[in-house]
């Protein structure tokens, strides 16, 4: 946790790719906020002229951590190869699935490409502040 | 923390950390290195990682790490390991996300020394024929079945249309096709990440460069490999695009819901395996060798842009303008070989993350041409560093699962390229030393800098010094394309 925001994402040191730690009060904000830095290392650049809109998502896996992962490669995969920059306006979260809406719009263009979302050393950990999570990306 | 007091000197150029060092390591881990390169490699998680791919089942030997050696993701990058292939696992973050990412080398009797005023125009021509760049899409429109040609037929379906020779397909490593592909194991998403990027460069550290063959270390070798010092030289990294990535990303989803079927406990999630003898196992190996001859396929492609380059701005003002293929070879891949283990000859599937084939003279499964000198062991810098061509010899063959180093490797962190370099002062900077720069991005360039990686001279001294490699030709950069 960084004690002067409740929540938020940072760049942290790693040698040939890039890590990120996020935290939020909730778990639910965690999810949220870890697109948000997916898409801020992407540094995408959207079409204002899109009004966007809603796609419902739905990931059903073994554990938490695994459907971290997976709804960032769904994000990277829309960024890549549909053009489409997305953020979570709804979530649920229940055992061994989430699902919830996402807000879709168009890319003009972004500057960095991410490979993959990896498990390396990847644990959401949780305490009584809130949740945090280191996720190593593949650049 | 592993510190320098865990390690056994073997020579100068050679550490181990014994079996012994953690319960659950399988076999000893060996690290090509000096001393100070190595102190410089405990202050990431490389070592660390050395060790975790250590517990991996079936591992045979020792994990080997190259002098490049730096953090990665499960396994450290310049990291080869070896599983028993009726015994062992597969693993594909030992193999990475992109797969069959490695190093074409061109060659020509282009002297430099005629064409220094064209060099500048060559650099526009490569960047403006070879697709690069964030999200880069090339200029072939496949189709569904051709794609999957490419990937069970490698750069034997650019031979068939026209974007290769034979010669090429011969100086490619598996000759440009690993058998066992199979397109069916791909992902409709891979597929649909494979159909527009077949001819693309692609971002992050991959680039075309032109060189001129500064030094030759050994005349003999390097006229077989077609290398004359004052020539100009072409070297192209890139690998298999989104259609790898994804297949990695698939493979390490599926994988984190098997193994625990096969009681396999692993120390970092991304180490995810499964046994090569089980249908998991099997299916990752025929998507992985479907991607890998991806790549071979858009090397051989992006070899076929880069002639037209040549082509468009040296024909009729250099008589022999050609480029002919010295060699290409993958760093990042799974391989199933013969090695002798113990002294004793085992089927393996040698992981090579960062780590380059180096097979020694008299090795089958290199050309006929080769054969006495060993297959050439191409090694990229740094933008404004030398790049070099080893050859490889028989004590890799004993030491490291025939393999050795793949570049300078990296040593300060992307975030901290771009926070102390600027890429357009860099590219000022190069330009002043004569080295032209074709950029996408200037924060991508900064990230790249000389300057973030180690000094690829020690990284040569140190394999060369060792013995897994036999320096031939130093190159030097006049001019980059940089994804």
């Amino acid at each position: 946790m960084t004690p002067d925001k409740p929540e938020g994402f940072v760049e942290i040191e790693h040698t040939a790719d890039i890590s990120l730690r996020i935290w939020a009060t909730t778990l639910k904000d965690l999810f949220k906020l870890a697109v948000d830095g997916l898409n801020s290392i992407i540094e995408i650049d959207v079409d204002d002229t899109d009004p966007g809109n809603f796609q419902e998502f739905y990931i059903e896996d073994i554990d938490l951590e695994s459907m971290l992962v997976s709804l960032l490669n769904e994000c990277n995969f829309k960024i890549q190869d549909d053009n489409l920059c997305a953020r979570i306006t709804e979530i649920f979260i229940e055992n061994e699935k989430i699902s919830g809406r996402l807000f879709l719009k168009k890319i003009i263009g972004f500057r960095n490409e991410i490979k993959a979302v990896t498990y390396h050393n990847l644990k959401i950990n949780h305490s009584n502040k809130g949740y945090s999570v280191v996720i190593v990306f593949d650049v | 923390m592993v510190a320098i007091t865990d390690f056994m000197k073997i020579s100068d150029y050679e550490w181990e950390i014994p079996r012994n060092y953690r319960s659950d390591m399988r076999v000893p881990v060996r690290i090509f290195s000096t001393r100070k390169m190595l102190e410089q490699s405990l202050s990431d998680l490389s070592v660390e990682q050395a060790i975790n791919a250590a517990t991996l089942p079936g591992v045979v030997g020792s994990v080997v790490v190259m002098p490049d050696m730096h953090q990665g993701y499960g396994f450290p990058i310049g990291g080869v390991a070896a599983t028993d292939f009726s015994t062992g696992v597969i693993s594909p973050g030992g193999i990475g996300y992109d797969i069959n990412c490695g190093v074409r080398l061109l060659a020509s009797q282009i002297p430099y020394k005629g064409v220094k005023d064209q060099i500048q125009s060559l650099v526009i021509a490569l960047d403006h024929h070879c697709p690069s760049g964030v999200g880069s899409e090339g200029g072939i429109h496949l189709s569904l079945k051709e794609l999957e040609e490419i990937c069970e037929d490698g750069a034997h379906w650019a031979l068939k249309n026209g974007y290769a020779t034979k010669q090429d397909l011969r100086r490619t490593e598996e000759n440009g096709c690993i058998p066992g592909a199979n397109a069916k194991k791909l992902s409709e998403r891979a597929k649909k990440r494979g159909l527009p990027q077949i001819g693309t460069l692609g971002s992050g550290n991959h680039f075309i460069e032109i060189d001129l063959i500064e030094e030759i270390f050994d005349e003999e070798t390097a006229k077989i490999f077609g290398l004359q010092k004052g020539n100009l030289a072409v070297m192209i990294h890139c690998g298999s695009r989104g259609l790898g990535h994804q297949v990695c990303s698939d493979t390490v989803q599926s994988f984190q819901k098997t193994i625990h079927k096969y009681g396999i406990k692993i120390p970092d999630r991304e180490l995810v395996c499964a046994p090569l003898n089980s249908q998991e196992g099997q299916d990752y190996l025929a998507a992985m060798r479907a991607a890998a001859n991806y790549a071979f396929c858009n090397r051989q492609v992006l070899a076929y842009l880069a002639r037209k380059a040549f082509e468009q701005v040296l024909a009729g003002k250099v008589k022999n303008w050609q480029l002919y293929q010295v060699y290409d070879i993958a760093h990042n891949i799974g391989k199933i070989e013969d090695h002798k283990v113990d002294g004793i000859l085992r089927k393996v599937c040698v992981h090579r993350k960062g780590a380059t084939r180096a097979f020694g003279p008299d090795v089958s499964g290199i050309p006929d041409e080769f054969s006495k000198t060993g297959q050439p062991v191409l090694v990229p810098g740094s933008m404004g560093t030398s790049s070099w061509v080893l050859a490889g010899t028989k004590s890799s063959m004993e030491r490291s699962f025939g393999s050795s180093c793949h570049g300078a490797g990296r040593l300060m962190s992307r975030q901290k390229a771009k926070k102390t370099i600027r890429g357009d002062q860099l590219k000022i900077d190069l330009e002043k030393k004569g080295i032209y720069i074709q950029a996408g991005s200037m924060s991508g360039l900064a990230e790249e800098a000389p300057g973030a990686y180690k000094d690829v001279d020690q990284v040569i001294e140190t394999v060369s010094g060792a013995g897994l490699a036999k320096k031939i030709a130093r190159l030097v950069p006049l001019a980059v394309v940089k994804g």
